[in-house]
């Protein structure tokens, strides 16, 4: 992407498909987030910057904002809050609270099944998330029934954050994490709700960990490594 | 003629926006027309009593507190406004079944604050990213009793004004307006000037919200864009 | 029609009334295509509106006003109080809106909801100085003067509650009999005569009309309580005696032009014609 376009909602957007595409098979618009149809036109319904990829014709808005709400797929983190005859309730940071079926961990069966109480803090998955039906998370992948680092996290701490603050920790590359984990081990699972859960061998670390990831919300990769160096030379 | 603070007749007092300041809110936003200053926090989409939900859309709720005392009837009234005008600006039906509730707060109070409260709101939800159809703008304008029109009048000349015309519009929609309140005593000529001045005024803080919403996401999209 | 034919053609066949509960939407789009009201007025047609003054011999000022099927009681009870000491010469205009569920099912017993708080404030910000001077209900300044209650109970709900809250609080006002009040400044009570009664002079008289914008494109004069619950706007023009306007309010979503509005004011002109008459004609029947 060359230019970086900012839309509010409202702006339309001119998504017209270029002539020598018109009419193959693969010239379907694509509308991700933040985007809607109105009448003829498509409008941007976020404040945010547009992203599109010509070869399949799709457009969305990337935006932040601090409030969850679940797509299937995408993994979380969050807290048991409830338990009843079938699950456990799990707030994820949605309107609705999340189920967690008691069955839905990796080797888990109606005799041999983990216990979770009240407060403890899972990574899982969305499997279920509809306009219709409260969010349906699990805690291993149903396909191979492994848990593929899903489960109860224990130890450590859990701390909320902007939800462009989570898409970017989980991407990989972050700055943040790359410079930290340079220099001291720790664990670490983001969900994409705004929930991050961090573990390192002392409270102290923990807390610089916590810290700097954070600070790094508004920073470049420069002024973010500079921001780690500067937390760790001060330990 | 002079307006008590040597503004032009046509010009509307400094504005000022600051988004995101509160941090246990889904967004937020101060919005600020001189010393009228309103501040807006948003939840949602959240859970939804039982007797609120719809089944097709989510639940908007405003809650209006004002600068000094506890909300009374008047606040209700400007409560029932500013929710009809950003129902249908909403999308709600992305969220069913939830609660988007925007709290509005008078910080200082000095005339055309249900404009203000507007412009906040706007912002605040759009901090918090609720998907809205556009964005929607609003000016105040008082007739005074020599029949001149100012525009964004201060508390002391809405004391003194024949009429008090708060008007919105929204950014896609040019020529209807999206929320008209004009009371007193006024002619067609003198709504159809106020009309016109509000609409320019509008046009101005629009731009001016475009700006405030591009600055954030700038900053907010640093990390990616480097 | 046989079970055979809705299977060739496709189409159900409703009773209207079975229609009308299950589509309303579409119910009234039928009628409204066709450039008609399922009520059978037109589209800038107001319903005929009868004002009855002087209906509760109990209240120094009241009121019945009918709207088709929405019947308002309007009664104003005065009272002597103490002035705010911020204004020691202006009396109080008091204005409480009851929707109960006697009137209909929208409407759930208890504290005011909404709609009943808005429309009292609504008619408070209208009539306030407006139409009545709070000076002129002053009986000794920083003593005594008066406060004016009106209580405006809906009866049967059919639709439209500010225009019929506007017209009965004016009628009402116009009725108004306030006894001789005289203040004695030596033993600070006031002593009213209510023999000697004497009307309060009105600024202006207000003549309210509303339109409702339905399906975002049909805007028709005071809708009925079947069309109010799927208009998504509303235009309120309230005008006085001289043809000047008081009051213009437009809410909820929907595109309503400048052209359109103007055109309202139109309207509401005409249907001041007919309130004025209604008006003058039904003084004093008690």
């Amino acid at each position: 992407m060359t230019d970086v376009r900012v839309v509010i909602p409202g702006d339309i957007i001119d998504t017209t498909i270029s002539a020598e595409d018109d009419g193959a098979e693969t010239a379907v618009l694509r509308l991700g987030p933040g985007l809607a149809q109105v009448g003829e036109e498509i409008s941007a319904s976020a404040a945010g910057v547009l992203h599109n990829k010509e070869e399949t014709h799709q457009w969305w808005v990337v935006s932040n904002r601090r409030r969850y709400v679940a797509a299937e797929g995408e993994p979380v983190v969050g807290v048991v809050v409830g338990r009843h005859g079938e699950g456990y309730r799990v707030d994820i940071g949605s309107a609705q609270d999340a189920l967690l079926p008691l069955l839905a961990f990796e080797g888990a069966t109606r005799r041999n099944k983990p216990n979770l109480t009240i407060g403890a803090v899972v990574y899982a998955r969305v499997v279920v998330a509809n306009s219709v039906m409260d969010p349906e998370i699990e805690c291993y992948n149903s396909n191979t029934g492994k848990s593929e680092g899903y489960g109860e996290l224990t130890g450590g701490f859990m701390f909320k954050c902007s939800l462009g603050l989570a898409r970017h920790l989980i991407s990989a590359k972050a700055p943040v994490l790359n410079a930290l984990g340079a220099q001291i081990p720790f664990e670490t699972a983001v969900g994409v709700n705004g929930r991050v859960w961090v573990n390192t061998e002392s409270p102290e670390t923990t807390v610089l960990v916590v810290n700097a990831i954070k600070n790094s919300e508004y920073l470049t990769v420069k002024q973010c490594k500079q921001m780690v160096r500067e937390l760790l030379d001060k330990r | 003629m002079t307006r008590p603070d040597r503004r032009e007749a046509t010009q509307i007092r400094a504005l000022h926006c600051a988004l995101g300041q509160l941090s246990r809110v889904d967004g937020s936003a101060q919005f600020s027309l001189g010393d009228t200053s309103v501040l807006c926090g948003v939840y949602g989409p959240v859970d939804v009593k039982i007797y609120d939900e719809k089944l097709d859309r989510a639940h908007i709720e405003v809650k209006f507190r004002p600068d000094i005392g506890v909300p009374t009837t008047k606040d209700k009234w400007t409560e029932s406004a500013v929710r009809q005008t950003f129902e249908q600006l909403i999308l709600g039906q992305l969220h069913p079944r939830t609660l988007v509730q925007i709290n509005i707060q008078v910080r200082q109070a000095d005339g055309a604050v249900d404009a203000a409260a507007i412009n906040a709101a706007t912002m605040a939800l759009v901090d918090a990213a609720i998907p809205l159809h556009s964005i929607v703008g609003a000016a105040t304008c008082a007739v005074l009793e020599s029949g001149a029109v100012v525009v964004d009048p201060t508390q002391e000349e809405v004391e003194q004004a024949r009429s008090i015309h708060t008007l919105a519009f929204e950014n896609k929609t040019t020529g209807s307006p999206a929320y008209v309140d004009s009371r007193g005593d006024f002619t067609m000529d003198e709504y159809n000037r106020c009309y016109d001045l509000c609409a320019t005024s509008v046009e101005r803080v629009l731009a001016f919200m475009r700006s405030a919403i591009e600055s954030k996401v700038s900053k907010e999209s640093k990390l990616s864009t480097t | 029609m046989s079970q055979g034919d809705v299977a060739n053609t496709g189409q159900v066949v409703f009773a209207i009334e079975a229609f009308k509960r299950i589509h309303p939407v579409e119910f009234q789009r039928r009628f409204l295509s066709q450039e008609t009201r399922h009520n059978g007025r037109g589209f800038s047609q107001f319903r005929a509106t009868h004002v009855t003054k002087g209906t509760i011999s109990t209240a120094q000022g009241s009121s019945t006003v009918r709207i088709g099927n929405t019947t308002v009681v309007c009664g104003i009870k005065a009272e002597v109080s103490e002035p705010d000491v911020k204004a020691p010469n202006e009396g109080y205009l008091v204005t409480n809106v009851d929707l109960s569920p006697m009137c209909s099912a929208h409407f759930r017993p208890g504290a005011p909801g909404e709609t009943a708080q808005v429309s009292s404030e609504h008619l408070h910000r209208l009539f306030k100085g407006n139409v009545v001077d709070p000076e002129s209900l002053c009986i000794e300044a920083g003593q005594a003067v008066w406060v004016l209650s009106a209580d405006i109970v809906f009866v049967k709900y059919d639709g439209n509650v500010l225009d019929a809250a506007v017209i009965a609080l004016t009628a009402a006002l116009e009725d108004l009999q306030l006894p001789k009040a005289v203040f004695d400044s030596e033993t600070g009570v006031v002593s009213a005569d209510r023999t000697m009664g004497q009307g309060l002079t009105l600024r202006k008289r207000l003549f309210p009309a509303t339109f409702s914008l339905i399906d975002g494109v049909y805007l028709v004069a005071d809708a009925d309580d079947a069309e109010e619950q799927l208009a998504t706007a509303t235009v309120l023009v309230v005008l006085d005696d001289n043809g000047h306007l008081v009051n213009i309010w437009k809410r909820g979503a929907g595109n309503i032009s400048r052209e359109t509005i103007s055109r309202c004011v139109d309207d509401a002109g005409v249907r001041k014609a007919t309130l004025t008459k209604e008006l003058q004609d039904n003084t004093q029947k008690s």
